[in-house]
């Protein structure tokens, strides 16, 4: 072999390590925040204030299960001095890899920087045989609990906590921030309650689970769920067997996420006569959701609307 | 009789011992009882590994995560020549089985356990992947260690099952192998430009990158390529890759790649006959670029790519008669020293979260002697009956120079059983 061509092997290799170029590092005194999904990332806008700097990986719009992976998430999480998730492997399916390249200690599960928002949560569906025969299951549990009602309150003071853990110097401010937060929420929850009332009992149909947690708090009545295992696509007896239901029992509102609301639901909504109510399952899914407080603002809008309630 | 480099008949049997060195490292990292039946209670010098973690073999709590693959494949082929190729087929293409864990906080390792089936009847079961990797180095540098898939272009560190088509598109098939895994080492780095920029670049060194791997098939004739097990640093098998990938407006990514597979260093040889010819050397030039988009709700998604390849070097041999029919004792090895060129580029367009379909059209020139053109459309609609179950429906039509054409209608199904996961392919 010649001298030639065991040269060029070795040329090229030492021209790739030469562009592997040192990644930019940006400099800035505000605490970086970064948060799996809008509600957590405005949460920490709101208590962080002028001293966070926030960046939200998921849009708001998608599908909390399937958030398409872009480079600016791996920077921002490599760079983070504070990560927030859901947990209860709600991100499972795109997170943690990008958690793997990132190599961010900082926000490594254990440290001060890592923040889990479901610790402390109550939380409901726990599987009780953990089996890919019951779909796309989470083992530890329904994760849609940022719908809750009074899951906005958990999930602020999951935040307060870890900004206070990660930045105590700025601990008053925090401090006041979220008071100030907890202060508007229980004003706008009174109308809530308004709502609520005359939506207890009703009964409706979702599509997927990540609506449970808000039916049960507002002790409505899902009398069905049009997949039949979270995540399996309904068939034609499910969807004919989900319609003989509604009609038996006089369900009027189907509840269904943007990226679920297919020819399926309208199929049903025609059989049935019923309305489709599409809402957003994050914050900024929807242009009245700037946070979560107008999230559930909106929500209880849109259900009191669909069950024809006079709106408080 | 001819060969081709990317698939050579090294059996896949036949480990190295490299091979089979990081094959016992690896399987005694992932769990105690991988190398437990030693004694179960020690003595001083006893060769006990130290005296933490546990005793017992019996514990289950840190086994390592298992999943497994189905691939099956019901197919009709129809050939210009009416050959035995012809005609239905139903079979377990491919099973793999994936077992994986930490070994502790600094590195993770993995084994592929793979059985493959040709159409023919013709099956083999074998370690594909094995390997350690080192995520403790500073900044973004991660290394791994052991066999395992190379890293060229955007297609070859994937399993087959894992592709948008049945098979892999015919330049990469042709020019390094239907998969191809290889014991060595690989060092890998990212870092980002600017905020929504990311560049990679990994090198590897293995001491054979001749292809094939597990899956290959075995050639016509009796020219074999030979790797040395043993060769100076300067002789090992390279592989470079760099790429960059950029966001698009809000909703689009593009990715731009350059990659190398250098072989060094090997000999075609006819055992039977007793020729040889060493000190062959050729190399893999690849140059891809793919853009993705999805909408706002994560469903709609279109993506458009492709990789032109260029093979330079000793691409293939064939035993020369010299004029003497039946005398084999003045035959030699003709090797060809050339550069030949392919691609592949497809569109592919997903308008619910389970449905999609595509086209790839791959164009190769043969790396052989006689100079022409093969070319492969592939057809596809892919839906997904679940997260873990995906049916695919395919027709593949294959355009040769030598009239060998061939059209191929398959049903492809493939399952997912435990650990899923959505790795990050840049």
């Amino acid at each position: 072999m010649s001298t030639i061509k065991i040269a060029r092997g070795w040329l090229f290799a030492f021209a790739l390590a030469l562009l592997a170029l040192p990644g930019s590092a940006a400099s800035s005194d505000r605490l970086r925040v970064v948060a799996t999904i809008p509600d957590l990332g405005t949460l920490a806008e709101e208590i962080g204030g002028e001293h966070v700097q926030v960046r939200s990986l998921s849009k708001g719009t998608e599908n909390l299960h399937s958030v398409h992976v872009r480079p600016s998430m791996l920077i921002a999480l490599s760079k983070a001095d504070l990560f927030l998730e859901m947990g209860l492997s709600m991100e499972a399916a795109w997170l943690p890899e990008l958690l793997l390249k990132a190599k961010n200690r900082r926000i490594e599960p254990g440290q001060p920087g890592f923040q889990n928002c479901s610790d402390g949560w109550k939380v409901i569906g726990v599987p009780l045989n953990l089996s890919r025969k019951e779909g796309d299951v989470h083992p530890e549990g329904n994760p849609h609990f940022n719908l809750d009602p009074e899951g906005g309150l958990h999930l602020a003071a999951k935040v307060h906590e870890a900004l206070v853990r990660v930045d105590p110097m700025h601990r008053e401010a925090y401090d006041r921030n979220y008071e100030a937060w907890k202060k508007r929420l229980a004003e706008r929850s009174k109308r809530w309650k308004l709502i609520a009332k005359g939506l207890a009992g009703k009964k409706l149909v979702v599509y997927h689970s990540e609506y449970d947690y808000l039916a049960q708090r507002l002790q409505m009545d899902v009398i069905a769920s049009i997949e039949p295992k979270p995540g399996i696509p309904p068939s034609p007896s499910d969807v004919a067997g989900v319609v003989k239901k509604m009609k038996a029992e006089g369900a009027k509102v189907i509840l269904t996420a943007a990226w679920s609301n297919n020819r399926q639901i309208a199929d049903i909504a025609r059989k049935t006569g019923a309305r489709v109510v599409e809402l957003p399952n994050q914050v900024k899914g929807a242009s009245w959701a700037n946070d979560w407080i107008d999230l559930m603002d909106g929500i209880h809008t849109n259900l009191a609307e669909a069950f024809e309630l006079e709106l408080p | 009789m001819q060969f081709q480099i990317p698939c050579l008949s090294r059996s896949a049997t036949q480990p190295s011992l490299a091979h089979l060195t990081v094959t016992t490292l690896a399987i005694a990292s992932l769990g105690v009882n991988a190398t437990a039946q030693r004694a179960g209670i020690t003595s001083p010098g006893s060769p006990s590994g130290g005296g933490i973690g546990q005793s017992t073999r019996f514990d289950n709590e840190f086994n390592p995560a298992i999943s497994l693959t189905a691939d099956l494949i019901i197919d009709y082929v129809e050939t210009d020549d009416s050959s035995e190729d012809d005609g239905a087929n139903a079979r377990l293409s491919r099973s793999d089985l994936l077992i994986a864990d930490w070994i502790d906080p600094s590195a993770f390792a993995w084994a592929t356990i793979a059985y493959e089936r040709e159409p023919d009847g013709e099956s083999e079961f074998g370690v594909e992947e094995i390997a350690i990797e080192y995520v403790a180095l500073p900044d973004n540098f991660t290394m791994r260690g052991g066999r395992f898939f190379v890293d060229f272009g955007k297609q070859m560190q994937s399993h087959i099952e894992e592709l948008r088509t049945i098979n892999r598109p015919l330049v990469l098939r042709e020019f390094l192998g239907e998969e191809l895994a290889a014991d060595g080492l690989q060092l890998d780095h990212w870092s980002g430009v600017g905020e929504s920029t990311l560049l990679r670049w990994s090198l590897g060194a293995f001491t054979d990158l001749s292809g094939g791997g597990h899956g290959h098939e075995e050639e016509e004739g009796d020219i074999e390529v030979h790797v040395p097990p043993r060769k100076s640093a300067g002789n090992f098998g390279f592989t470079g890759r760099l790429t960059g990938l950029t966001e698009i407006g809000s909703n689009g990514n593009l990715q731009v790649g350059l990659s190398g597979r250098f072989l060094n260093d090997f000999a075609f040889e006819d055992e039977a006959n007793d020729l040889e010819v060493a000190g062959q050397s050729n190399v893999v030039y690849g140059l891809d670029l793919t853009y993705g988009w999805v909408d706002d709700l994560g469903v709609k998604n279109f993506t458009a790519g492709g990789e032109l390849l260029i093979f330079d070097g000793d691409l293939s041999a064939e035993i020369n008669g010299n004029g003497t029919p039946g005398d084999a004792t003045d035959d030699f090895i003709d090797v060809y020293d050339d550069a030949v060129s392919g691609y592949y580029a497809y569109v592919d367009y997903g308008w619910t979260s389970q449905d999609s379909t595509g086209v790839q059209y791959s164009l190769v020139d043969e790396p052989e002697g006689d100079a022409g053109n093969v070319s492969e459309v592939d057809i596809y609609y892919t839906r997904y009956l679940s997260e873990f179950l995906r049916l695919r429906v395919e027709a593949t039509l294959v355009d040769s120079y030598t009239g060998e054409d061939s059209t191929q209608f398959a049903i492809q199904l493939v399952g997912f059983i435990g650990p899923h996961g959505h790795g990050l392919n840049w």
